[in-house]
């Protein structure tokens, strides 16, 4: 529950105070999203199973976006940036469906 | 701000208590990132997300385009000096240059050069007024540049009518065989008069008779009077 309400806060934090991104940053952006969108679906997931470690969750949300930004920037440089940012975000995007799945999955099995 | 998260989360694992504390942050530092990318991928202006090849791509773009343009513009300002500074020379010679295009277009005047002699011969039901029009339309097409059809110059007014002997052109009656002379590309004008379904063919099956010759010079003698302009003027 607590960070539902921490991403509520984050994102009206976001459009009051509406931080304008350093250009170097921006391609970057969207892929960091996806990248930590994907921690948190696994957290959800881990948290449902009952074996949420707030470790695991930390560690993956920082090597996550930094592994991400990490390929995109490697990409980039190899001239190759919007191939590696595309297949970045079809691995991220498959792994949150697979984390959503089992958190479906979960939910019923609950019942 | 990633770089920060990961140095805190260092810190801050030590005790289940604080790491609770990084969790929350980490979402709202999540929430946070989440609006900047919406909105900024919801601005206008394109060319701020675009990759730096993609850019160099447009940038291409537009420096080829900018030098087709300068090209352009050297071009047009040499024209304008000439007709500036070479006064009456170039300026001479560009409205002489008009001046002959616009007689041969308006037959006032005899020409000359390359092009096609079309004899046509047949009954007033394979050879009538459409088919001497629908001829002339193709030639036009074909890029005639001048047309004579018995001695009678085919201009932009000119009109076909049937009578009961042949057809008259402008009122003036004539009959087959028709000699058409017609100035252009030989061979276009040629192509065009014989493609499938075009004017010989249809001439042919209807019982007239076709031949057209290729010359390399021909004369067109006849030419109508300068007419008075009456109901329009040139603007300038």
């Amino acid at each position: 529950m607590i960070p539902v309400i921490g991403l509520l806060i984050g994102v009206l934090v976001g459009i009051v105070i509406d931080p304008t991104v350093p250009l170097w940053m921006q391609p970057y952006l969207p892929i960091a999203v996806i990248a930590a969108l994907d921690a948190v679906f696994g957290a959800i997931r881990a948290n449902l199973e009952d074996v949420f470690d707030d470790k695991i969750f930390i560690s993956s949300f920082a090597s996550n976006v930094l592994i991400a930004a990490l390929i995109v920037f490697l990409g980039d440089q190899l001239g190759v940036g919007s191939q590696l940012s595309t297949g970045v975000v079809v691995v991220l995007a498959m792994r949150i469906f697979a984390n959503s799945a089992a958190i479906r999955r979960n939910l019923f099995d609950r019942k | 701000m990633k770089k920060k998260a990961k140095v805190s989360s260092k810190i801050a694992l030590k005790t289940p208590q604080s790491r609770k504390y990084v969790v929350i942050i980490l979402t709202v530092l999540l929430g946070v990132f989440i609006t900047i990318a919406v909105k900024q991928n919801s601005k206008p202006e394109l060319l701020t997300s675009v990759r730096e090849d993609e850019l160099v791509l447009i940038l291409d773009d537009l420096t080829n385009q900018k030098d087709d343009l300068e090209v352009e513009l050297i071009k047009q300002n040499q024209i304008l000096e000439s007709l500036k500074n070479g006064s009456s020379d170039a300026a001479r010679k560009a409205a002489q240059d008009r001046i002959d295009q616009l007689i041969l277009l308006s037959g006032t005047a005899p020409v000359s050069g390359r092009g096609i002699q079309v004899l046509l011969t047949g009954e007033l039901y394979s050879v009538n007024s459409f088919t001497i029009l629908d001829t002339v339309q193709e030639l036009r097409d074909a890029g005639a540049v001048a047309i004579e059809i018995n001695g009678i110059r085919i201009i932009n007014s000119t009109f076909f009518t049937d009578t009961t002997e042949g057809i008259s052109i402008n009122l003036s009656k004539v009959r087959s065989p028709y000699k058409i002379s017609v100035l252009g590309d030989p061979e276009t004008l040629a192509t065009a008069l014989k493609i499938p379904g075009g004017m010989a063919e249809v001439v042919t099956t209807s019982g007239g008779t076709v031949i057209i010759n290729e010359l390399a010079a021909l004369d067109i003698d006849s030419s109508v009077p300068l007419t008075t302009l009456q109901y329009a003027v040139p603007v300038d």
